[in-house]
């Protein structure tokens, strides 16, 4: 793995056409992590996240990667150290999940060295790790939905990245298959130490797979900490405006929220 | 031992299908070029032609036609066809829009209008001084589109609204000035029909350094298409700078597409039709889409250009004219052939 890579959001301001989106946000990513950042439709998690990959640039604030503005580092550097994968990404037809995950290589390529040992090394470890290896021949639109995925998060991986963004990653897939996924990632965050910030919908996966949440309500962090101490009543009361309990989930411990 | 275990893998197979069909392609490219060498109003003998390259001499006919006229003919088809195929591969892959066609950016609206402009006002009507009026046209239409575009920070479809709108307004132009002008309509309707009759070596040399560049930044570009095809978020994830790679682009673009429009006129449809040709040979890789475009876009127009010539069309068909002719059928029959994949 790379050189420990730190991020970090220092009062971040985003508005889109005068509507306000973030307001002077600051938050820092624990390093080695998985942190997920939950909160209501149109809380600003999408664009705070986007912001962090620098897809997103800030009216006002900064983010920093290593202690320096991510906007005034070099693109590919920036790119050897943290890979995203943005809410449901398109592909070309035809295109192989092998090709996929070898574009997953680009910034430690160029135009004129496109192909090194160390590519195939990553390629190869990345279809490996996602259980991908068997498909790596097949077209992602013969692919399902969960499998794709994967696809795509082997391409992220391939990247060699020490932080890795997530935005939604569970979109469009079934319950088996949103749990799978969020292992999948759980154990590469195990193995590689790798930083994993991700946006969840559901708090309950959020409060079951995440070692700290960000909850934001209204373009501004809520609250921050690990799952016992954001997933509360009182938290989820204010944050998603829902009256629920909040019980110990009986298989991992993590608390479950029941609406009421 | 089953035949699953001794099957190679599906990626293997492609490739060597691959790299079978470009042996294929690069063979009946090859045969075109001699047959174009060898037909045409005055059959030429495979000896003469032989002679005519190691022991030139000017006092012989055969000599001077093969190399005088059919050979920078030859060479012009090679170029045409190879600029217009590349281009209309990059900018179907920039602007992730199958239907895209280099003509789209505004360049041969712009040309166009450069040469009617040349002929309506300076009178001119030798079609060897419109190479840099179409050149100068083509340039400036580009540039404008590119700013109306966003200046590469637009989106792709910007910008093809943009070189939309323009190459309307100028062809509009263009058309209104031949309207009132008989003579320039006379001048004008050869050079549209694009053609590659009464090109000389020198147009050529003075064209080469536009299509070598071209070339090169083609070249650069699949590389960088090749994760912009992953649209622009993941793109900008993977490292590269979408404005650059984008620039880089059109500047090939501008570069083969001005040299091609200003030496052989607008030809439309060999840009349009022959990525998708590629594609069936090459897959997903750009790198791979743009070698088979390239190839086959010289050799449609090598065939285009050699059938014009048969007595069947009257000897003088034009080369652009029998490209769609040949084209749009060929295209039909693949897509028919292997389902409507990729298209």
């Amino acid at each position: 793995m790379n050189a420990p890579a730190h991020l970090h959001a220092n009062a971040l301001s985003v508005a889109f056409a005068k509507t306000p989106i973030l307001k002077d946000l600051s938050a820092d990513i624990p390093d080695g992590k998985i942190t997920v950042i939950v909160g209501p439709n149109a809380c600003g998690k999408s664009t705070f996240l986007r912001s962090l990959a620098r897809l997103q640039k800030p009216d006002s604030g900064e983010v920093l990667l290593d202690g320096k503005s991510i906007h005034k580092q070099a693109n590919r550097s920036v790119a050897q150290r943290l890979a995203i994968l943005p809410q449901s990404p398109s592909a070309p037809e035809g295109l192989t999940v092998r090709d996929l995950v070898t574009r997953g290589r680009t910034p430690h390529q160029s135009a004129l060295r496109q192909w090194s040992h160390q590519d195939a090394e990553a390629v190869g470890r990345a279809l490996d790790l996602t259980g991908m290896a068997h498909n790596a021949n097949r077209p992602l639109e013969a692919l399902s939905g969960g499998q794709r995925q994967r696809a795509w998060i082997a391409m992220a991986l391939a990247q060699d990245t020490q932080i890795l963004l997530l935005d939604e990653p569970t979109t469009y897939l079934d319950l088996p298959h949103q749990i799978e996924l969020l292992s999948l990632i759980q154990s590469l965050n195990k193995q590689s130490n790798q930083t994993v910030a991700m946006v969840l919908h559901d708090i309950n996966l959020a409060a079951r797979f995440a070692d700290h949440i960000i909850a934001l309500r209204a373009g501004a962090i809520f609250t921050t900490g690990n799952p016992a101490e954001v997933v509360t009543r009182n938290n989820m009361e204010q944050v998603f405006d829902l009256k629920c309990q909040i019980i110990s989930d009986p298989v991992h411990g993590t608390p479950h929220v029941i609406p009421e | 031992m089953t035949i699953l275990e001794t099957a190679p893998p599906l990626s293997d197979r492609r490739a060597s299908a691959r790299q079978i069909w470009l042996m294929a392609i690069l063979l009946s490219l090859l045969l075109l070029s001699a047959l174009s060498l060898r037909f045409g109003l005055r059959p030429i003998s495979w000896h003469s032609i032989w002679d005519s390259f190691v022991a030139y001499d000017a006092t012989k006919a055969d000599h001077l036609v093969i190399q005088g006229m059919r050979l920078p003919r030859l060479l012009a088809a090679w170029l045409a066809g190879a600029a217009l195929a590349t281009s209309g591969a990059l900018i179907q892959s920039l602007t992730r829009n199958p239907l895209a066609d280099p003509g789209l950016l505004g360049i041969n609206g712009g040309a166009s209008l450069g040469v009617i402009l040349c002929i309506f006002l300076l009178g001119i009507s030798d079609p060897a001084s419109f190479v840099w009026v179409a050149m100068g046209g083509g340039l400036i239409s580009t540039v404008l589109v590119f700013f109306l575009g966003g200046a590469g920070r637009g989106t792709p479809l910007r910008l093809i609204l943009a070189g939309a709108a323009l190459s309307a307004l100028f062809l509009a132009l263009g058309r209104s000035l031949l309207l009132i002008s008989q003579r320039s309509l006379d001048v004008y309707r050869f050079w549209v029909l694009g053609g590659l009759d009464g090109i000389e070596m020198p147009t050529l040399a003075a064209l080469l350094p536009f299509f070598a560049l071209g070339a090169a930044l083609a070249a650069v570009s699949s590389f960088n298409l090749n994760a912009m095809m992953l649209g622009a978020d993941t793109a900008r994830s993977l490292g590269l700078r979408i404005g650059l790679a984008r620039g880089l682009a059109l500047c090939a673009i501008v570069c083969l597409c001005g040299a091609t429009v200003s030496m052989a006129g607008p030809i439309a449809f060999v840009g349009l039709i022959v990525p998708h040709m590629a594609r069936r040979f090459s897959g997903a890789d750009m790198r791979w889409c743009l070698l088979f475009s390239t190839l086959l876009g010289a050799g449609l127009m090598i065939l285009a250009d050699l059938t014009g010539r048969l007595p069947v069309f009257g000897g003088n068909m034009q080369a652009g004219v029998m490209a769609a002719l040949i084209g749009g059928p060929a295209l039909v029959w693949l897509i028919r052939r292997n389902g409507s994949t990729a298209l």
